[in-house]
């Protein structure tokens, strides 16, 4: 099952590449606009021509592509109608736009690095956050103490990085509570820490009140727009679910390339 | 438990507790005035008791509409033939539901003398004594009753006809059990061929194949084979029954030749047989184009499996995906035959890299602590990629007394990835088997963290951030101040990620430090995290307040003051309430000093309402944000 990336909005700096999306509209009128769509469409089917990516760089700008994701089956349908009271849900997406990328995207998470906040959790189990199994099931997920916990990813070397998607537990309709996603240059996270995603609507994280809205969790993960962010190290907070105080990490991707 | 209460009628002799006993019984029954319910309880005693002697008085009572099911109760149990004989005579005499139930009850004694009056009674116009009799000369059987059974099964129809054939049933299944397979045999043959409907004739087939002895073993597998569903179906119910080498093989030779949904039907009856020569077989279906064949060849192997499947199903757990993954783990977990844990580590040394987390798995999940030693010598002396395995399976497998080596394998490590992987497989044990209640060792640890290599020192000192016992406590503050700059960011990392909160002194102190080092924000978090989140560590509110106080009043950024307010709101004090508050005055955390005086309004409400309201009222005061201010005006109206 594939899909394409959602649109999501985000706190963090744009790349270059991400801001040409935003900032260039399409020119020749409609004609070109459905020709373009046409040749991206061809692009996207060959699995990027370098030709097409070639012609975009010379114009200026870069090509960017909907990156598609594999997703794991369904448990559920549907969004739960029994949300929690006072808590701000947001829609289970259906037909949001894609977001676009650069087309040498990847993802660049397995074989990374990674630790947690949780010393009990050894390097074998958080390597299934990154094994690319993504079905609901208990093995298929790193599960950490209860409290406030966090997956880091460390890519060695300064990374752009456009998409990160999350899986935290798709077996029961579950909302996580205060999901952060941060990069950073630092492996500490207290130099310069760059929130690309915070649901915290009550600092209960210490990490300050998010601006996002929590989500139940489905088989189609949670996308972020990293919007091209630079930086070395990503961290995913979470702070137990409406399901359990534990934390469940089944799979994180994360799309970007390494940085110029 | 039966509880009996005579109740004698007027005018009877007196049956105390203990006096009970056969004569007075049968005088109950022979009394006149005696009760019916008095004389039924009287045979309900008798039934337990009763001798030839009770025979003569309850004979009389089976023509008694009343008390014939009472009578006929207490003397279906008499050994006596006389009770037989009693029964057989009421035969003849009683009509209706009374005779069905002297039928049923020489029935019940087995009565072959009442064959012949049985037999004349299938002929008779009372259809529900002739369907009594036939079911009472299944029960009796003998050739006797078979002959007369199957002349009936000629003329029966309907109800009746179904009865007969039971009864005819009935008698070849007691004549196979009497070690007479021939006659039962023909018994079944019969009524197979003649026999229309299906059940019949699947009763009879079983019969068939049973009586046949080896020959039985053909008919089976040919009827499996076959194209009669319903033939095979009963052939398959069958498999799972038959004994002997002979069956199983023909089973198992079955097994390449039939269609898949037979194939799974068999593989799960010679897993119920046991018929562990079925295996070889069976694990070639592991790889089966259909995959609900693959699941029923692995799942079969938790039974008759050993350990020449275990690359196998390694392969599989890793191969494979949902329901198969879940059969080929659970079956590597179950696997008892042969030397299963050392095909696990042998296949360990040879294993794709896929494959390895599987065995692991398995052998962690298995508990067999046999294994340790071999885990510890590959962790020692295996290339790098064996030593990372060995070391993540220890740290699934190995206990209390194995910390010391693993301690060791941290101090000896020739490279940052296997010390890494040896510190994570400490960490790991110590995770698993520390309790507050049961010291672990750590004199291994605390002495390598003193005295070790330096690049053993910055491995350990992490894994002393899960431990809590004094001697960790002295390391990692003497580590702290180590002259190795290295190893002092790795004792403050250490001391950061604490879960003892008799570190929390050390900790403030660095939180506070004025100088402020590098590690100061971490320092700060991991403060707040001890006092206000940490289950273990137990404050008062009022110390821990005092905590925060004393990091508040030390130079904050706009972070650390966050992580501050994250813990105010958690601690459900007044004082905490007054900093949030004074709090709301800095823009830059004005965001979370509203969400931690909404948060300390819902714990101090009833205890503080003016203050409470007041805080309240200073948030609302502010141009917040929509949904704080309902969460506010919400708080507040609680207290009004």
């Amino acid at each position: 099952m594939r899909k394409s990336l959602l649109l999501q909005s985000t706190d963090a700096e744009c790349s270059p590449a991400v801001r040409s999306r935003a900032s260039v509209p399409p020119q020749g009128g409609r004609l070109r606009e459905l020709f373009g769509l046409a040749l991206l469409a061809v692009f996207i089917s060959v699995g990027g021509n370098p030709l097409l990516a070639e012609d975009a760089a010379k114009s200026g700008s870069e090509m960017l592509v909907p990156l598609t994701l594999k997703l794991p089956e369904p448990v559920f349908a549907g969004t739960p109608k029994d949300a929690p009271r006072g808590v701000e849900i947001e829609p289970t997406p259906t037909n949001a736009p894609p977001l676009m990328v650069p087309s040498d995207v990847r993802n660049v998470a397995p074989g990374k690095k990674i630790t947690c906040s949780d010393k009990g959790v050894t390097a074998s189990q958080l390597a299934r956050i990154t094994d690319g199994k993504k079905e609901a099931t208990e093995d298929a997920a790193a599960l950490l103490r209860k409290g406030l916990q966090w997956v880091q990813f460390d890519f060695g070397a300064p990374h752009e990085i456009f998409a990160i998607v999350v899986w935290h537990a798709h077996d029961t309709p579950k909302i996580y509570r205060s999901v952060i996603v941060q990069a950073s240059d630092d492996p500490d996270f207290t130099g310069n820490a760059r929130t690309l995603f915070n649901n915290d609507r009550d600092n209960s994280s210490g990490l300050g009140v998010g601006a996002d809205r929590q989500y139940f969790e489905t088989y189609q993960g949670k996308i972020i727009d990293a919007k091209g962010c630079r930086a070395r190290y990503v961290r995913l907070y979470s702070h137990g679910s409406t399901d359990s105080a534990l934390n469940e990490y089944t799979e994180v991707e994360i799309y970007g390339r390494p940085a110029k | 438990m039966l509880v009996f209460s005579l109740l004698p009628g007027p005018g009877l002799p007196a049956c105390r507790a203990g006096q009970t006993n056969e004569e007075s019984l049968i005088k109950i029954l022979q009394s006149p005035a005696a009760s019916p319910r008095a004389k039924g309880e009287a045979c309900a005693q008798l039934k337990l008791m009763g001798t030839a002697r009770s025979v003569q008085a309850l004979a009389p009572l089976l023509l008694d509409e009343q008390l014939s099911h009472s009578a006929r109760y207490a003397l279906e149990s008499m050994p006596d033939p006389a009770a037989g004989k009693a029964l057989l005579r009421a035969l003849t005499r009683t009509s209706g539901l009374m005779q069905e139930g002297i039928i049923n009850s020489l029935a019940v004694r087995g009565e072959p003398a009442a064959v012949p009056q049985l037999a004349i009674l299938l002929s008779k116009p009372d259809e529900g004594a002739a369907i009594a009799a036939a079911g009472a000369m299944g029960r009796i059987g003998g050739r006797k009753a078979l002959a007369s059974l199957q002349t009936a099964a000629l003329k029966s129809t309907n109800s009746l006809h179904y009865a007969v054939v039971d009864g005819i049933l009935m008698c070849a299944n007691r004549m196979l059990d009497a070690g007479k397979p021939a006659a039962a045999l023909k018994a079944f043959e019969s009524l197979y061929s003649c026999e229309k409907a299906d059940r019949i004739r699947l009763a009879a087939f079983r019969g068939m194949i049973l009586a046949s002895g080896t020959k039985g073993i053909a008919l089976m597998t040919n009827a499996i084979a076959g194209n009669d569903r319903m033939i095979q179906s009963a052939a398959l119910r069958l498999a799972s029954e038959m004994n002997g080498a002979e069956a199983s093989s023909a089973l198992t030779g079955l097994l390449p030749q039939v269609p898949p949904p037979i194939q799974i039907a068999l593989i799960e009856c010679l897993a119920r047989r046991g018929d562990f020569a079925a295996l070889p077989t069976i694990a070639k279906l592991a790889d089966s184009p259909d995959s609900s064949v693959r699941i029923a060849s692995i799942t079969a192997m938790e039974v008759l499996g050993d350990d020449s499947v275990v690359p196998l199903l390694a392969e599989k757990a890793a191969s494979s995906t949902g329901a198969e993954r879940k059969a080929a783990r659970q079956s590597l977990l179950e696997l008892n035959r042969g030397p299963v844990t050392r095909q696990l580590l042998a296949a360990l040394k040879t294993a794709a890299p896929e494959v390895e987390p599987e065995l692991i798995l398995a052998l962690g999940g298995r508990g067999d602590q046999s294994a340790v030693p071999t885990l510890l010598n590959l962790a020692n002396s295996g290339n790098a990629a064996e030593s990372a395995t060995a070391l993540q399976a220890l740290g699934m497998l190995a206990d209390a007394t194995q910390i010391p080596r693993l301690v060791r394998l941290v101090a000896d490590a020739r490279t940052d990835e296997s010390r890494s992987a040896a510190a994570d497989a400490l960490a790991a044990i110590y995770d698993r088997v520390q309790s507050p209640d049961r010291p672990v060792e750590v004199d291994a640890l605390v002495k390598t963290v003193e005295t070790g290599e330096v690049d053993a020192r910055l491995a350990l000192l992490p894994v002393c951030s899960e431990l809590t016992q004094e001697p960790v406590r002295d390391a990692l503050r003497a580590a702290a101040v180590d002259k190795d700059a290295r190893v002092r960011d790795a004792a403050i990392h250490a001391l950061c990620d604490t879960r003892d909160g008799e570190l929390l002194p050390d900790l403030l102190k660095l939180a506070c430090d004025k100088d402020g080092t590098s590690s100061r924000p971490l320092a700060i978090r991991g403060c707040v995290r001890l006092a206000t989140q940490e289950e273990n560590v137990k404050l008062s509110n009022e110390k821990k307040l005092q905590i925060l106080t004393d990091i508040l009043n030390a130079p904050l950024d706009t972070p650390e003051k966050r992580v501050v307010l994250s813990g105010l709101g958690a601690v459900a004090d007044e004082g905490s309430l007054a900093l949030a508050t004074k709090l709301l005055a800095d823009p830059a955390v004005q965001e979370e000093a509203e969400q931690a005086v909404i948060q300390l309004a819902g714990t101090l409400a009833s205890g503080h309402p003016s203050e409470v309201r007041m805080a309240l009222n200073k948030v609302l005061d502010l141009p917040v944000k929509p949904a704080t201010r309902t969460a506010a005006q919400a708080a507040l109206k609680k207290i009004k």
